[in-house]
């Protein structure tokens, strides 16, 4: 992957000036240590030659040593001959006369450069020779033998030998002292130089070596720094790699011919193909979905020429053979000249993003199925423009056009101008305060007239609390309205029926009030003023006429007992029941009492325990009174009258209690009479009564939500019963 | 009416032939020499009062007033709470002669400090014992303070 990855960084401009410096050190130090090459040269050569010099003069000088030192030996062997006669003393003298000729020659030619030294060289050779010449001379005499005869030659020979030996030693001493002059100004022209040049070697040398040393320094900082960098480059690189193989997204480069060329670990392990099945082997197309590969096909060659492609969305296939969608983006990477070498491209997982996609369009979907089915009007309104963006079906059928006639439009263009008014303040007023508003009734024009509706509207905001919607869900409540009017107005009539209700109730009272008490004043003066009759004219009428008076009395006493029941059962009717918990055996022994007092002949009575129950005490007496007084009056012509006083399990909820007897009973067919006001089913003169009893029974047992019936056959006896619901009253 | 004579009862009633009735019912006990009959409530308070047409009478204070509940013009429960709610005249024993058997005016009318309520009955002799009963009782046997 290195060729997909960046250049190292260039170093840094500050470092072009340190080579500088560093190219220009080492310069000068190269420059120094050529110079200082060159007069090293220079000063050897100059050196060797004056030391050359200096071996000329030491030669000189031994050569005329030499000579010098051959002559004496010369003499002394010629001495030695003339003294001994010897032949065998001549032997150094024939040496040096065969070698101071070479060593004269020798000696011109060292002395060749110096005309005053090769003056002094030539005067040496003559004396040299002078010498030897005399030498020979003095062999000559002494070989002819005569000693005697030849001592003054040979004196005389000696004497001049001597003086040319002195000038000889005068002339090597002059030779000696003229070359050691030399040899010392040499010395001294060697010496300086070599101190010059030492000098200079030593300088150049520090100047060299601090130049090197300063372009080392540099260089190896340079060095350094390039190192570092090298290392920060590598780890950027490799940083780089790791983001590139590591990348939560897919990366690859394909060649001209689509064939792959990087890939990122990445792509790699969703594709399930290895790098080295992918890399060089198979074409990017190679795993598109075969239905998207034209999309692929259609957007190479412009990348190829050069462009981009951006967010091309397309499945691909894996090795397994499942496939997955990606958005994939792709540039171009170019030579230098201007060719096509690979695509850098990156590619998404988009399954998710498809994944959620598609719950949104289903959200969305369910979401529109509710709007458009929902009973209520829903409708939406741009924030800005207050200007429809949404109503649904509830909303078209209310405004009786189709969507498509609403959406774009302003409330001022479907209604008319007050009701506009009214609700676009309504919006702003939901815009502004970030509330539900809540309108109880709104009064709306549609083609089916006007119609009232409950509307809740809501402003819908994005994440930064700006408004972008105005929601709003009506209710059509006219329908409750006019039901609710209905309502108001049937509970107006009901309050008027109930007045009216009441007054004829104080209406009846107060007719109760004067059947009570008006009725009974005439009745009383009939019955009264008959006794008087009776009591004032009684003895002047006859029997026949004192009979009459008596039927008046009776019928006006009877009169009088109708009103009193008549008025005891509609008492009934308005009396609150109270009801209260107390002994049923006692209440019905306190009834048995009442009913004996006005018995003459009771009959056997029997009496069950009675289970207690919860009522009104006083009107529950009137009931037991009632029954048994019954039992007791129509049972009363029967020797053997029996009654029986009891009670039955509670059934359905409810106590029921039972007064039975051996009478004369009655025949069911007329029971439908038995508990009517005034009903009776037996004449007066065989029972008494004002058929009022039973009633009172009947509705002091419904008042007290249970009911009275009988079971009865004709001259066999009679049960009544009466049940009263067990449990708190009402 | 002797009009100067010292008053033993005060009837209070508007229907004559119960007043007669009740009149030869006390007779028959010899107590309606002192009897004073008035026929309405107001009448009855102008009498006890000593106003109206009874201004300046000199016939005291009655021992006992049967009095009716219905009664024209001031009815009886009117002139009962009048009477009890004078410190002088509460004292006089009222007693309720009336043939109403409602429980309200037998209730209104002891908490307004009737001294006896009777209904009456509709049978002479009945009615004629009652009445009896009570004028001997309340004129005879009761005592009153003394002023």
């Amino acid at each position: 992957m290195d060729a997909v990855i960046a250049a190292a960084p260039r170093p840094a401009p500050q470092k072009d000036s340190r080579s500088g410096i560093i190219a220009a050190g080492s310069l000068v130090a190269l420059v120094v240590l050529a110079s200082i090459a060159a007069l090293s040269y220079q000063s050897i050569v100059s050196f060797r030659d004056r030391a050359k010099w200096v071996d000329h003069s030491y030669e000189v000088l031994h050569t005329t040593e030499l000579i010098f030192s051959e002559l004496k030996d010369a003499e002394t062997a010629v001495r030695g001959f003339v003294i001994t006669r010897d032949e065998a003393y001549l032997d150094p003298y024939r040496k040096a006369r065969e070698s101071i000729p070479r060593h004269v020659e020798r000696l011109l030619s060292l002395t060749g450069d110096n005309p005053e030294q090769t003056s002094r060289g030539k005067t040496l050779t003559d004396l040299a020779q002078e010498r030897l010449n005399s030498a020979e001379s003095t062999l000559r005499i002494y070989r002819k033998g005569a000693e005697s005869s030849v001592r003054p030659e040979v004196k005389r020979q000696l004497d001049s030998g001597k003086s040319v030996m002195d000038e000889v030693r005068r002339v090597i001493a002059e030779f000696r002292e003229e070359e050691e002059r030399l040899l010392r100004i040499r010395a001294d022209e060697t010496n300086r130089s070599a101190q010059q040049t030492i000098a200079v070697i030593v300088a150049g040398n520090v100047v060299s070596l601090t130049g090197l040393a300063l372009a080392f320094l540099l260089l190896r900082r340079d060095v350094t720094d390039r190192a570092r960098a090298q290392i920060a480059a590598q780890r950027l690189a490799a940083e780089i790699e790791d983001l590139y193989d590591r990348a939560p997204c897919g990366y690859h480069s394909v060649n001209k011919d689509g064939i792959f060329v990087h890939v990122n670990d990445t792509e790699i392990r969703w594709l399930g193909y290895s790098r080295e099945e992918l890399v060089g082997k198979m074409r990017f197309i190679d795993i598109v979905a075969p239905e998207h590969q034209n999309i692929v096909r259609k957007n190479f060659p412009k990348l190829v020429a050069g462009g981009t492609t951006d967010h091309l969305e397309y499945d691909l296939v894996r090795k397994d053979g499942s496939r997955f969608p990606v958005s994939v983006s792709a540039t171009a990477i170019m030579d230098e000249n201007g060719q096509f070498v690979m695509s850098r491209t990156t590619m998404f997982d988009i399954g998710d993003l498809v994944e959620a996609r598609t719950r949104i369009l289903e959200a969305n979907a369910f979401l529109d199925t509710v709007v458009e089915n929902i009973p209520s009007m829903i409708f939406v309104k741009h924030a800005d423009t207050l200007r429809f963006a949404r109503v649904n079906r509830a909303e078209e059928e209310m405004l009786g056009m189709p969507r498509e006639d609403v959406i774009g439009k302003s409330d001022h263009d479907l209604f008319p101008a007050s009701q506009a008014d009214f609700f676009t303040s309504k919006d702003r007023e939901v815009l502004a305060q970030r509330d539900v508003v809540d309108i109880q009734e709104e009064v709306i024009d549609t083609p089916q007239g006007q119609r009232i509706l409950h509307t809740r509207k809501i402003g819908i905001r994005d994440g930064y609390g700006t408004p972008q919607y105005l929601l709003g869900i009506s209710h059509d409540i006219t329908d409750r309205i006019q039901a609710e009017k209905r309502i108001q107005a049937l509970a107006a009539d009901l309050e008027i029926r109930a007045n009216q209700l009441e007054a004829a109730n104080k209406e009846l009272e107060s007719f109760s009030y004067s059947v009570s008490h008006d009725l009974r004043s005439p009745l009383r003066a009939i019955d009264g003023f008959s006794r008087l009759m009776e009591e004032d004219y009684g003895n002047v009428l006859d029997a026949e006429g004192n009979r009459l008076l008596t039927v008046i009395r009776q019928n006006s006493q009877r009169m009088g007992q109708l009103i009193d029941d008549l008025l005891a059962f509609s008492r009934l009717g308005r009396k609150p029941i109270a009801p209260d918990r107390f002994s049923m055996n006692e209440l019905v022994a306190e009834a048995l009492e009442d009913v004996h007092a006005g018995t003459s002949t009771p009959p056997k009575v029997t009496v069950q325990d009675l289970p207690d129950i919860a009522g009104d005490r006083v009107l529950l007496r009137q009931v037991w009174i009632n029954l048994i007084s019954n039992a007791f009056k129509y049972s009363s012509k029967n020797d053997d009258a029996a009654v029986e006083i009891g009670s039955l399990p509670v059934e359905n909820g409810s106590r029921v209690y039972f007064v039975r007897d051996n009478g004369v009973g009655f025949d069911m067919q007329y029971y439908d009479k038995l508990f009517g006001v005034f009903q009776r089913l037996h004449r007066i003169d065989e029972f008494p009564g004002t058929g009022v009893g039973l009633a009172i029974v009947q509705r002091v047992v419904s008042r007290h939500g249970g009911r009275a019936w009988a079971d009865a056959r004709l001259n066999e006896g009679a049960t009544f019963y009466f049940s009263v619901p067990e449990g708190e009253m009402q | 009416m002797t009009g100067f004579e010292y008053v033993e009862i005060l009837l209070v009633e508007d229907n004559p032939t119960d007043a007669e009735l009740a009149i030869r019912a006390l007779r028959k006990k010899n107590l309606a020499n002192n009897l004073v009959w008035v026929r309405d409530g107001a009448e009855a308070l102008d009498f006890v009062f000593c106003k109206g047409q009874y201004q300046g009478r000199v016939n005291g204070t009655p021992k006992l007033i049967l009095l009716d509940l219905k009664l024209p013009k001031v009815d009886g429960i009117e002139v009962l709470r009048t009477i009890k709610a004078d410190a002088e005249a509460k004292s006089v024993p009222v007693v309720m002669l009336t043939s109403s058997h409602e429980e309200r005016d037998i209730v209104e009318s002891y908490e307004l400090g009737v001294n006896s309520y009777i209904v009456k009955p509709v049978d002479f002799d009945k009615f004629l014992d009652m009445v009896s009963q009570v004028g001997l009782y309340w004129s005879l046997v009761n005592k009153v303070p003394t002023k």
